[in-house]
């Protein structure tokens, strides 16, 4: 979809070149995030290919076109352009500044309506936001708008300039949330900056990591990067918790589970002590079936009782298989028990997940 | 009564006089309206195309401020008198002192207006296929409305001051009274024409700053946290 081959930026009086024959293609519906330190030209070969820079050598297509045979305004109504600054029109209401771009192309008055309409519930502003204007509203309803403006006359290409780099970062967890919720759904392609190797792995099919000079280091999908970085550069790029990294990757559902130390209610002791001691923990689990009631310590097991009578302690955390490893071990190392229960769609207890296992999806 | 009659001959400001002249004054108010607002509609005009060129090619700047400043300095009289031989005692002579003084004002503000919009606003502007343009008339000017009436504020204020001072030479709206007054040392005449200079420059900055408020009514509106 688009297609960058040897480009080259050289700004009058730099005596290095800003981007060095960088080429890179990216697939249609892909999201591809460039990353890299401050001056690896990331930004630039993103203002490229819309043209807000104009490259010194190489050639930039977009859907097979050469963007420089474009003009270059008409390019840029084809394409969607989300800037950390936001640069909302202080001026307009929100409205109409998601309405800025159909209006630039001329759509008729009911047209731009029912489009404004569908884009405040896309990226779930309130209908009475419309009216308002930019400093009435929040950062991250700002951002909102920001996306709802790029997507407005439905561009194939995205370019998003470090779109959530102004708001705190847990506003930003949840935007990079609502951002990919779209693209399953919308399927554009998208060209993403960002310094921030998390974002990068988080929101990329693939990331491009570059270097000083805008080098091309390396570009394959996150886990890949991750599991066998190309070389020192991108190793100490990503960092010296790239295991933990890799976690974030990893969907608990790819994962088998164990049942655990887990008995029914009715057990007895000695049924309790058995079960703790082949699993070599110093509790026990309760499940009826696939209802998981709690647990209680070794030491409390009481002789004369069923084990589901005593007074048992519950899981509080409530993981699904959607989430990752990285929050399974978050909870793994934070509760008493050492473990991460997993839970389906309706509450049933699907299993548990513990550190060693955790640990093989690593070393794996 | 001989002698009551001198005290309202002498008294500083005859209220009578000025009812036997309504209607003449009311003349001379709207003169100075007049020229007022077409110094500043024509100094506005020209004030915006110098502005465009600045900001086109940034190194017109300095030569287009230097200028003007230079026909800032020049004292107001030495102006109006210097035209008289080629345009007469006419509202044109006067038109062309009056609006020479608000082009200095008026660019500075227009140049520092448009430098003031975020740069972020533009980018994004032309991210999204805005031409250079409409960029101008849609984004950029009304972004620099506050700046731009700010300075139009000042311009009209000055302006309605010198306006008396082209009395001079056959124009000067209430400048008029000022300067029979003083060759009739007659006081009434100069007072109504200070005093009517005073409140119609006062009136006329209100009624921009009330134009600036209802043309930029983002401005105003905030976040309520």
């Amino acid at each position: 979809m688009i297609s960058l081959d040897g480009v080259t930026k050289q700004f009058p009086g730099a005596t290095t070149t800003a981007v060095t024959e960088l080429s890179l293609d990216v697939a249609e519906g892909e999201v591809v995030v460039l990353v890299g330190p401050s001056g690896c030209g990331k930004t630039t070969t993103l203002k490229m290919v819309n043209r807000l820079i104009e490259p010194s050598a190489g050639t930039i297509t977009v859907a097979g076109e050469d963007v420089m045979t474009v003009p270059a305004h008409a390019l840029r109504r084809t394409i969607g352009y989300v800037i950390q600054q936001i640069g909302l029109f202080p001026h307009r209401t929100i409205a109409d500044n998601i309405a800025t771009v159909p209006r630039l192309l001329g759509w008729d008055k009911t047209r731009i309506d029912d489009r404004i309409e569908e884009l405040i519930a896309l990226v779930d502003l309130e209908p009475e936001m419309r009216n308002r204007y930019p400093a009435e509203l929040s950062g991250g309803q700002r951002q909102r708008v920001g996306v709802a403006r790029a997507l407005a006359a439905d561009p194939p290409v995205m370019l998003m300039d470090e779109p959530f780099g102004a708001v705190d970062p847990i506003v930003r967890a949840r935007l990079q949330d609502e951002l990919l919720d779209l693209q399953a759904g919308l399927r554009k392609t998208i060209v993403l900056v960002t310094h921030d190797i998390d974002e990068a792995i988080k929101l990329g099919d693939r990331v491009a990591i570059l270097n000083v000079g805008g080098v091309l280091e390396q570009y394959a999908p996150p886990y890949e990067i991750l599991r066998h970085p190309a070389n020192s550069f991108v190793e100490d790029f990503l960092g010296t918790d790239r295991g933990l990294k890799r976690l974030s990757l990893i969907r608990i559902g790819e994962v088998p589970l164990e049942r655990g130390p887990v008995v029914a209610p009715d057990a007895t002791a000695s049924e309790a002590r058995a079960v703790m001691a082949r699993h070599g923990t110093d509790w026990i689990g309760v499940a009826d079936g696939d209802h998981l009631l709690g647990w209680a310590p070794g030491e409390s097991i009481a002789d004369d009782v069923p084990v589901g009578a005593g007074p048992l302690r519950p899981f509080t955390a409530r993981l699904g298989a959607g989430d990752s490893l990285r929050e399974a071990l978050d909870e793994i190392i934070t509760t008493e028990t050492h473990v991460a229960p997993v839970f389906g769609e309706h509450e049933q207890f699907l299993g548990m997940l513990t550190t060693a296992q955790v640990g093989e999806q690593i070393s794996g | 009564m001989p002698i009551l009659l001198a005290q309202v001959e002498d008294s500083f400001f005859r209220w009578d006089w000025v009812f036997d002249h309504l209607d003449d004054i009311w003349e001379k108010v709207v003169e100075h309206l007049v020229l007022t607002g077409i110094a500043l509609g024509v100094g506005l005009a020209i004030s915006l195309a110098l502005s465009i060129v600045a900001l086109r090619w940034r190194r017109t700047y300095a030569p287009i401020t230097w200028t003007t400043g230079a026909l800032y300095t020049i004292p107001s009289l030495a102006l109006f008198a210097f035209f008289v031989p080629i345009t007469g005692f006419t509202t044109l002579t006067a038109e062309i002192g009056l609006v020479s003084y608000t082009l200095l004002i008026l660019i500075r503000n227009i140049v520092a207006g448009i430098d003031g919009v975020d740069p972020a606003i533009r980018e994004a502007a032309l991210g999204m296929g805005y031409g250079r343009r409409r960029l101008f008339l849609e984004i950029e000017l009304p972004l620099a409305l506050p700046v731009i009436i700010a300075g139009l504020r000042i311009a009209a204020v000055t302006t309605i001051g010198l306006v008396t001072v082209t009395a001079l030479i056959g124009q000067g709206g209430v400048g008029f009274f000022i300067l029979r007054g003083l060759n009739r040392f007659f006081s009434t005449e100069i007072v109504l024409g200070t005093g009517l200079s005073v409140l119609l420059a006062v009136i006329v900055d209100l009624a921009l700053l009330f134009a600036e408020r209802a043309l930029t009514p983002w401005s105003r509106r905030r976040r309520i946290a």
